[in-house]
């Protein structure tokens, strides 16, 4: 091989190490963009709110797989309309709160209504304000099964087979025996079960419990790790950091050439 | 080669993206280290307080809301009292616990965090800090608290609901 062909074979791997160095470069930068915005808008998510907004389009939320339960928890009486989907409680079709555990059942007395979960009980006023939460599972260490009244008495059988009593002056629970159990007095009148329905149309209590599944901080946290393409999303970004460690060396070295040749170029000039 | 990858690509699709709530104490263990009892006789009862419109005026100031409740439980004992509130950092609610001695913070402790991020705010290192702190003229904390990096939703958090439970202290026992 003489000189020439030398120079030449040199300048044509030059010149193919220069191109590729260029095509990772370009493919690189569009990851690239997507991991600077992401990250400036995570670094300031509090002062957008993301992570009290959540995602709307039907698109992503189906990419995501989030689908809503089919059947609905639903309690009835003249005034009010209770809905329960997955923790997800609806007071007359407006969203309420989300809950620890699943609604059991309401009752409604004179101060308003009593929603009791498996581990909680709600107390809500004739205008469906929260007045108070109370913890059954901190209190007593047993999960509720059913709540009702008796006698002016609040009692919830639990999963273990227990009663207990609460008393709504010092929020303690009295474990009842079969002996102090109170018996049902059919005169108080102003406490009522509030009777388990059959909901027919629950399709925009679905939809809404769909749209609260994904805050859009999740939705961005996903895009920047790209867990958004699941485990193929983070081998790009995987690849994509590696691209760009050695676009570093690359274009080290090209600068480096460059460098050399412009020194050789002066050198003959001169 | 093929199995490795196989294995830590089912790993990264199975990591849980939600963390389970983090219980560090409960309230009677709370209530029976801030008052001392040694039996359910000698304990503190417990009083309600109904929150009118003054009331949640001043709540709202501090939280930056209307307290969702309309009314909180407390137990008092002579100038100390304990409340227990909830507050969310990120997404998901903290629960709290703060004994106010004299205007000032006895102690407060996180009793149940259920954020993903931030649980470092239940350190002792980081409570203690509360510690004899009380308000100024404009409700804020009378001295600064060290944050915490990554935890500052959580931190701010706690501090509102201390300044929270300072007014209804104040309110409670004046």
């Amino acid at each position: 091989m003489n000189a020439h062909q030398k120079k030449h074979r040199k300048k044509k791997r030059n010149s193919l190490f220069r191109k590729w160095h260029r095509r990772i470069g370009f493919t690189v930068s569009l990851f690239l963009l997507n991991l600077s915005v992401t990250g400036f808008l995570l670094n300031h998510y509090e002062f957008f709110g993301f992570h009290h907004k959540t995602i709307q389009s039907n698109l992503i939320l189906n990419w995501y797989g989030i689908s809503a339960p089919e059947s609905a928890n639903c309690f009835s009486d003249k005034r009010n309309h209770i809905c329960e989907l997955d923790q997800h409680i609806y007071l007359n079709q407006q969203f309420w709160k989300k809950t620890d555990s699943r609604l059991l059942n309401v009752v409604s007395n004179s101060d308003g209504l009593v929603l009791a979960t498996m581990q909680s009980l709600y107390f809500l006023s004739r205008n469906l304000d929260l007045i108070d939460e109370i913890s059954i599972t901190e209190s007593i260490n047993e999960q509720a099964l059913s709540l009702s009244f008796e006698n002016s008495q609040l009692i919830i059988n639990t999963v273990q087979g227990h009663n207990f009593s609460l008393d709504l002056q010092t929020f303690e629970w009295i474990k009842l025996s079969s002996q102090n159990m109170p018996q049902p007095d059919n005169s108080l009148s102003e406490v009522t079960v509030v009777q388990k329905t059959k909901q027919t149309n629950i399709a925009s209590l679905q939809s809404d419990y769909r749209k609260r599944q994904i805050t859009l901080l999740h939705f961005i946290q996903d895009m920047h790790s790209g867990r958004i393409l699941m485990a193929s999303g983070i081998l790009i970004n995987d690849i994509t950091a590696f691209a760009v460690f050695l676009l570093a060396i690359s274009g080290l070295i090209t600068w480096q050439r460059r460098k050399k040749k412009e020194n050789v170029t002066e050198q003959h000039s001169i | 080669m093929r199995l490795l990858i196989t294995s830590i690509c089912i790993l990264f699709l199975t990591i849980p993206d939600t963390v389970n709530a983090r219980q560090y104490m409960t309230q009677k263990e709370f209530l029976s280290l801030v008052f001392k009892f040694d039996s359910e006789q000698n304990k503190p009862k417990m009083k309600t307080l109904w929150l009118d419109d003054i009331t949640q005026q001043a709540l709202t100031t501090v939280l930056g809301h209307k307290y969702p409740k309309l009314r909180i439980r407390y137990w008092q004992r002579n100038k100390q009292t304990v409340w227990f509130l909830d507050k969310i950092g990120k997404e998901r609610p903290i629960s709290f616990a703060i004994s106010i001695k004299h205007d000032e913070i006895q102690r407060i402790n996180v009793l149940t965090f259920r954020e993903s991020r931030g649980y470092e705010i239940h350190m002792q290192a980081f409570t203690e800090q509360f510690n004899q702190l009380g308000l100024d003229e404009n409700n804020q904390l009378n001295q600064s608290v060290d944050g915490i990096t990554g935890a500052t939703m959580s931190v701010s958090a706690m501090k509102k609901v201390a300044r929270a439970a300072l007014v209804l202290a104040r309110l409670v026992t004046q």
